[in-house]
C-alpha cells in the first residue's frame, strides 16, 4: 500500500512540475514577446524624434526665403508639436502622418516659390536626410507592427491566452492611423 | 462517385488558384553570387570591372570587417526601391552581426534608380545626405549613358569604400577615384567660371540647375592608390554576417 502512495505522489508532483514549467514557458516567451515589442516600440520613439530635430535645421536652412505661404511653416510646427504629445501608437501614427503630409505642403510651398533651392547642396542634403529619416520611419513602423501581430496573436491563442489572462498581458495597438487622421488642416492661401 | 470526381476537381483547382495567388505576391529575390561582394545580374558590369570591385570589397573586409555589396537588377519585381534593398540588405545578413557594419549598394537599369542603404554601424560613416552626395557625384549624371554604368557603379562603389576606410582610420587602404563634376584640388579660377557658364546655359534652357555641384563637404582624399588586395581571384566564399538595417541611406 505504501508503494501505492508514493506513485500516487510521486505522479502529483511530476504533473506539478510539469504545468509550473509550462506556466514559466508560456510566460517567459510571452515576455520576450512583450520586450520585443517595447523595442521596436523605442526605435520608433528615437527615429521621431531623429526627424523632430532635423525640422528645426530644416527651417534655418531657408530662412532667409520668406517669400511663400507662412501658414505652411505654421502646419509644420503644430505638427511636429503634436508628435511629441502622442500617448500611445495610434495617436503617434496619426500625428506623424499630419507631420509628413505637412512637410510635404510646406516643401513644395518653398521650392515653387524659389526654384533655385532644388539645386543648393544644403538644402539637397537636408532633404536626404529628412527622407533618409522618413524611410527609418517607415522600417521602425513595420518592425513594430510585425512584432505587436506576432505578440497579439500569441496572447490570443489557446493555451497562452489563459495566461496571458492571468498575468495580464494586453493586446498592444498598431502604429497605424486611423481613418481619416492622415488628413492635413486645411491651409489656406 | 461522380461527385466525388466534381469535388475533387473544385479542390484542385481551388489549390491552383492559391498557388497562383502566392506565385504572384512572392518576389524573387536572388540569391547573393559566390563573390558576395559584387553581384551583376543585370548584366551591366564588364569583367574587369567586376573583379576591381571584388577585389576592392574583399581588400576592405580583410582590413576591417565590413562588407559593401554591390548588386544590380534588371527589375524590382514590383518592390519600391526601399523595400527592395531592405530586404535584401537584411536577407543577406550584409555586415558583421555585432558591428551591423554592412552596406548595399543597389542599381537597377529600370528606370535607372539606384539606393545605397546602410546599416546601423556605418550610418555615422555614410548618413544620408553623404550618400545622396555620393550618388549625385559619381552614378546620377551617368544615367542616360548606359555605357558608362560599368565604371560609375565602380566609382561609387569605390566612394562608400574610402568613406569606410576613412571611418575606421585608415585613409592609407583608400582607393583613387576619379572625380567627375568636380575636383577640391582643382584650379578654382578657372573651374568657377566654367560652372557659372554651364549652369546659366542650363538654366535658360530648361530652367532646371540641377547641375550645380557641391562646393566642399565631401572628403577627398587622393593618394593611398593602387588597388590593393590582388591575391583574390575568382573562388569567392565570402558571406553576410547577419548585419541590422534599420533604412538610413538614400535613394535616386
Amino acid at each position: 500500500m505504501k508503494k501505492k502512495t508514493w506513485i500516487i505522489l510521486g505522479a502529483v508532483v511530476a504533473a506539478i512540475v510539469i504545468v509550473v514549467a509550462l506556466i514559466a514557458g508560456t510566460y517567459n516567451s510571452l515576455v520576450s514577446l512583450q520586450m520585443t515589442v517595447e523595442e521596436k516600440q523605442s526605435t520608433i520613439q528615437v527615429d521621431l524624434q531623429r526627424r523632430a530635430d532635423l525640422i528645426p535645421n530644416f527651417v534655418a536652412s531657408v530662412k532667409g526665403y520668406t517669400d511663400y505661404e507662412q501658414s505652411t511653416l505654421q502646419a509644420v510646427t503644430e505638427a511636429r508639436a503634436a508628435v511629441g504629445k502622442a500617448a500611445n501608437a495610434g495617436e503617434q501614427a496619426a500625428a506623424n502622418e499630419r507631420l509628413d503630409s505637412a512637410i510635404d505642403i510646406w516643401v513644395n510651398a518653398v521650392t515653387e516659390a524659389y526654384p533655385e533651392l532644388k539645386a543648393s547642396a544644403q538644402f539637397i542634403a537636408l532633404q536626404d536626410e529628412l527622407a533618409g529619416t522618413e524611410n527609418r520611419i517607415a522600417v521602425s513602423r513595420k518592425d513594430y507592427n510585425d512584432a505587436a501581430k506576432n505578440y497579439n496573436t500569441a496572447i490570443r491563442k489557446f493555451p497562452k491566452s489563459i495566461f496571458a489572462g492571468i498575468f495580464g498581458f494586453e493586446k498592444v495597438p498598431f502604429f497605424e492611423a486611423s481613418e481619416g487622421a492622415e488628413q492635413v488642416p486645411t491651409v489656406s492661401f | 462517385m461522380r461527385k466525388g470526381k466534381i469535388v475533387l476537381c473544385l479542390c484542385a483547382a481551388l489549390l491552383l488558384l492559391l498557388a497562383g495567388c502566392d506565385a504572384q505576391q512572392a518576389v524573387a529575390y536572388p540569391e547573393p553570387t559566390e563573390r558576395f561582394f559584387v553581384n551583376d545580374f543585370a548584366d551591366v558590369m564588364t569583367d574587369e570591372d567586376e573583379q576591381t570591385v571584388y577585389e576592392a570589397g574583399a581588400a576592405l573586409y580583410q582590413a576591417t570587417d565590413a562588407q559593401i555589396v554591390l548588386l544590380a537588377v534588371s527589375d524590382l519585381g514590383g518592390q519600391s526601391l526601399e523595400e527592395y534593398s531592405l530586404h535584401i540588405a537584411r536577407d543577406w545578413g550584409i555586415g558583421d552581426e555585432e558591428k551591423d557594419n554592412g552596406i548595399l549598394l543597389l542599381f537597377t537599369p529600370d528606370g535607372p534608380h539606384s539606393r545605397i542603404e546602410v546599416g546601423y554601424g556605418l550610418e555615422g560613416a555614410v548618413n544620408d545626405s553623404k550618400a545622396g552626395r555620393i550618388l549625385d557625384t559619381y552614378l546620377v549624371p551617368w544615367y542616360e549613358e548606359e555605357d558608362a554604368w560599368s565604371k560609375q557603379l565602380t566609382d561609387t562603389y569605390k566612394a562608400i569604400l574610402n568613406e569606410v576606410y576613412f571611418e575606421y582610420g585608415l585613409t592609407e587602404n583608400m582607393l583613387e577615384v576619379d572625380t567627375p563634376i568636380y575636383d577640391d584640388s582643382g584650379d578654382w579660377a578657372l573651374v568657377i567660371p566654367m560652372l557659372i557658364v554651364l549652369i546659366i546655359l542650363l538654366a535658360s534652357k530648361r530652367g532646371g540647375l540641377f547641375f550645380l555641384p557641391y562646393f566642399g563637404g565631401f572628403h577627398h582624399h587622393h593618394g593611398g592608390g593602387g588597388f590593393h588586395g590582388g591575391g583574390f581571384g575568382g573562388g569567392g566564399g565570402f558571406r553576410g554576417g547577419g548585419g541590422g538595417f534599420g533604412g538610413g541611406g538614400a535613394s535616386r
